[in-house]
């Protein structure tokens, strides 16, 4: 009965929680300055310096669509390991702030509905319940496919 | 007199390696041998040694040469031994196996060409196909530059059976994917090679060029199911329209002139194979029109396991470029680095914990992190490096065979084929140089019977070298030919529209010289028939400015030119040119960058369509705002210094905020998640932490252009 057991990094964007797999996260670093890109979606806040390496940041509030919020001390960036065409490569999130790590069945999760989440629904792999509140499971490969951000880029020049 | 020193060192070792290499069996070493004994004393190095010495080592040549003699002769009596059936002598040989090449099957060949069935058995599968595209590719290449090898030696079995496996090989393969075409020819190739490897048939130039002609046979085949693009239907409907017959027919023909008899005998001999296993799976397969590999599974000849393992092989085949090979060496002295650099951090935490430590000591140990840390770079960056032989290989071959093909004769030379590049730059260099060297042997050589004419040698040279100059690797084409025509190609030029006549007067050697790699210049015949020079050199040029490198053309009339193609050590180090905008860090090429003006606001003028130009010293320079190219967002702020880079032969203006100067950059990825910066090559790092992004010059000039454009709407 029981499904598989996976922990997941659970985090806040503006009062909601979400989670994504642990294996997928590389790092999680307090926010650091950024080198901002011009010619790119809005939600692509530009790149920082991750110890020599390169690494772009993308802000979940500007994903999503919601109301953007300036960096204070409790932004964190969430570092992740993405696969992409040729290899695996990495991003990081922009979140509100960092709650804890939890233990999710794999039956646990619940498939969305498809009415009511707008532009998410495309990104969530299902709904949680931990504990008292309810956690959503980013589909961390699917929120930032490169097709889609050349698409989106390609938009938002035109 | 240090560098005679090296020299006769580079001797010595050479006739070492030889004498190393004839004892352990090689008999070709013996001429080698002989002409590194005569190159070592006649040195003037030899002069130099002690008498008790050159004394020891001529003694040591004449016994050497009595050797040698007998073994010459041992040698020569096993060769003649294994060419039992021959009667006559070699010339009537030769005459024989000159079977003129047959003109491409231009026409198209009757349907009935393959009996019904013919292609009924390939199997569709797209990937096992590809896998055997790049098999046969990659087969072919190692034939064909060991071809070349085979002119030059053609006793050496190892060279022989190199090219018989090549097409062994890819009999098999397309054997197992039911390309009768491809197996068939295949086949006919191998049966000629079965005899000129067992000595029946001496290799001679006639012959190169028919198997040079069955290779092109082949990639043809392979070409038509890779543009077919895997699609069973077309890739059928062109194979019915090449005629792989009348190839077939010329080996046909040798092998019937030379080996009927002892066809069966031969192929035992080979023992590559169990022929009893293969007859028996023909047999099957003609009764039953199934495919061989289905067939040898099932007869369990092969298990399905070995089926699917050569399979994998050739998968990995097929993704080498994404693997670097690493020497042993190299290998093991970064193990040893990491053993120093764990050790050294041990030391490091030893003195934290202990703060009485001496700062001293500190600074020690921080002295040795520093020079490991040097070693690792040094050491990472040479594993991305591969020797240029590679390259130089494959132009042999390109050289031979437009040399073949113009009827000309053409001593090769190749130096410093152990010169190593950056992997990258190794990709990017090899079309610039097949243009050239294709232009050396086509339009820079004369004909012999010009040569001769005009008081030179029939045979002309062509001199191919790498070498490390600094930060950056020279590599150069140099031939003995005609050299360039400066008259000519001022004509041309001003003829095209390229240059005016006034301007053509006040052209200096290098000017004129970079007329010819001006777009549009030319077309292939009219330089042919004026300068003999000019085809693709434009492509060439961009190729390599790509890579930000150089072109070079130096020539003199009658004596010949050369070509002389300059590029950085490594793609992942570039000389950059630091500029600001917004207090963002944009990197240039410096390669291409002319001058840098600060404009007077009175020198610039705005077209309608609101393109500025800059007016200075008479020439009208278009400006680029990079601030709008990189997506800015628009200010009054005055752009005030303008940098201006020469591209293409096009000068461009860029105005940026302000100048940090010229800098080393390494490059970094930008990753996958910043692939709409189609602008940036990449990005760097500076000393500070601090990112800036390295423009890709090429992709920042489209997007001015398409800027202008959506502007001018």
């Amino acid at each position: 009965m029981a499904g598989i057991i996976n922990k997941y990094l659970v985090f806040s964007i503006a009062d909601e929680k979400y989670g994504i797999p642990i294996t997928k996260v590389r790092e999680v670093i307090r926010h650091e300055l950024i080198s901002p890109v011009h010619n790119a979606s809005t939600y692509l806040k530009g790149v920082i310096n991750l110890r020599g390496k390169i690494i772009p940041i993308i802000d979940m509030r500007l994903k999503f669509g919601m109301e953007e919020l300036s960096y204070n001390d409790r932004t964190i960036f969430i570092i992740v390991d993405v696969e992409g065409e040729k290899e695996i490569f990495n991003f990081g999130i922009a979140v509100d702030s960092v709650h804890d790590v939890a233990n999710i069945s794999d039956d646990e999760i619940e498939r969305l509905p498809d009415v009511g989440f707008r532009t998410k629904s495309a990104y969530l792999q299902g709904i949680a319940k931990v504990g008292a509140s309810m956690v959503m499971v980013l589909n961390i490969d699917r929120i930032l496919n490169t097709t889609e951000i050349v698409d989106i880029a390609g938009i938002g020049k035109s | 007199m240090s560098r005679q020193k090296v020299s006769f060192q580079s001797l010595y070792d050479g006739l070492f390696a030889a004498v190393q290499a004839w004892q352990t069996g090689d008999l070709i070493q013996l001429s080698n041998i002989e002409q590194a004994f005569t190159g070592f004393i006649a040195h003037p190095g030899f002069a130099t040694l002690g008498k008790a010495d050159q004394k020891a080592w001529l003694g040591l040549q004449s016994s050497l040469w009595d050797l040698l003699d007998s073994e010459k002769e041992a040698d020569w009596l096993k060769r003649a031994a294994k060419r039992p059936t021959l009667q006559g002598s070699e010339d009537t040989e030769e005459e024989e196996v000159s079977v003129t090449v047959p003109e491409a099957a231009e026409e198209v060949a009757p349907s009935g060409l393959y009996p019904s069935g013919y292609f009924d058995h390939i199997i569709k599968d797209p990937k096992m196909l590809g896998q055997l595209c790049d098999e046969v590719k990659e087969h072919m290449d190692i034939a064909q530059f060991t071809l070349v090898d085979l002119e030059y030696d053609s006793t050496n079995p190892e060279t022989l059976n190199k090219i018989f496996r090549a097409f062994h090989t890819i009999k098999s393969s397309a054997a197992f994917l039911g390309l009768k075409n491809l197996e068939e020819s295949a086949h006919a190739v191998e049966d000629v090679m079965v005899l000129v490897r067992d000595g029946i048939i001496p290799i001679n130039k006639d012959l190169i060029n028919v198997i040079f002609y069955g290779i092109g046979l082949l990639k043809d085949l392979v070409g038509v199911i890779e543009t077919s693009d895997f699609q069973l239907e077309a890739m059928i409907e062109s194979f019915r329209q090449i005629d792989i017959y009348q190839t077939i027919a010329v080996f046909k023909k040798i092998h019937a002139d030379h080996g009927s008899r002892k066809i069966g005998q031969i192929l035992e001999e080979s023992g590559q194979l169990d022929k009893s296993m293969v007859t028996q799976i023909l047999e099957d397969q003609g009764a039953t029109n199934r495919k061989f590999g289905e067939i040898a599974v099932e007869k369990n000849f092969i298990s399905e396991d070995a089926l699917k393992a050569s399979l994998r092989k050739q998968v990995v085949a097929g993704k080498r470029s994404s693997f670097v090979k690493v020497s042993n060496e190299r290998l093991n002295s970064l193990i040893d680095i990491v053993g120093e650099l764990v050790v050294n951090q041990s030391m490091l935490r030893q003195y934290l914990q202990n703060p009485e430590n001496a700062r001293e000591t500190g600074e020690r140990t921080f002295a040795q992190l520093e020079s490991i840390t040097t070693n690792i770079k040094n050491l990472v960056l040479s594993m991305g490096m591969v020797p240029i032989a590679e390259i130089f290989n494959k132009l042999r071959v390109v050289i031979r065979n437009t040399a073949a093909e113009t009827g000309k004769t053409v001593n090769v030379e190749f130096q410093g084929d152990d010169t190593e590049l950056d992997r990258n730059v190794i990709e990017n260099i090899y079309d610039p140089l097949v243009h050239i060297v294709r232009n050396a042997v086509d339009h820079g050589l004369e004909s012999p019977h010009e040569r001769k004419a005009s008081g030179k040698a029939g045979m002309g040279n062509i001199l191919v070298a790498a070498e490390h100059k600094g930060n950056s690797i020279e590599i150069s084409v140099s031939d003995n030919g005609r050299g360039i025509d400066q008259q000519a190609v001022l004509a041309k030029a001003v003829q095209n529209g390229l240059i005016t006549e006034a301007q053509a007067a006040t052209m200096t050697e290098k000017d004129i010289y970079g007329l010819l790699m001006l777009p549009g210049f030319s077309t292939k015949e009219t330089v042919t028939e004026v300068s003999g020079r000019g085809v693709g050199m434009d492509v060439v040029k961009q190729n390599v400015e790509q890579i930000h490198g150089k072109v070079e053309i130096h020539s003199q009339k009658g004596a010949g030119s050369k070509f002389v193609i300059r590029i950085p050590l490594t793609l992942a180090i570039i000389d950059g040119f630091v500029t600001v905008i917004d207090d963002i860090k944009y990197i240039f090429p410096f390669n291409l960058i002319e001058e840098i003006i600060v404009p007077d606001p009175n020198s610039i003028t705005k077209l309608e369509n609101g393109q500025s130009l800059l007016l200075e010293r008479g020439i009208y320079t278009p400006i680029i705002v990079a601030a709008d190219i990189f997506g800015h967002p628009p200010t009054t702020k005055d752009r005030r210094l303008v940098i201006v880079i020469s591209y293409e032969q096009n000068r461009y203006g860029i105005a940026v905020d302000a100048i940090l100067g010229k800098q080393e950059i390494v490059i970094k990825n930008l990753n996958e998640a910043l692939e709409s910066l189609k602008t940036f090559s990449g990005g760097t790092i500076f000393g500070d932490g601090t990112i800036g992004f390295v423009v890709d010059i090429e992709k920042f000039i489209l997007a001015a252009r398409e800027e202008l454009k959506a502007g001018a709407l």
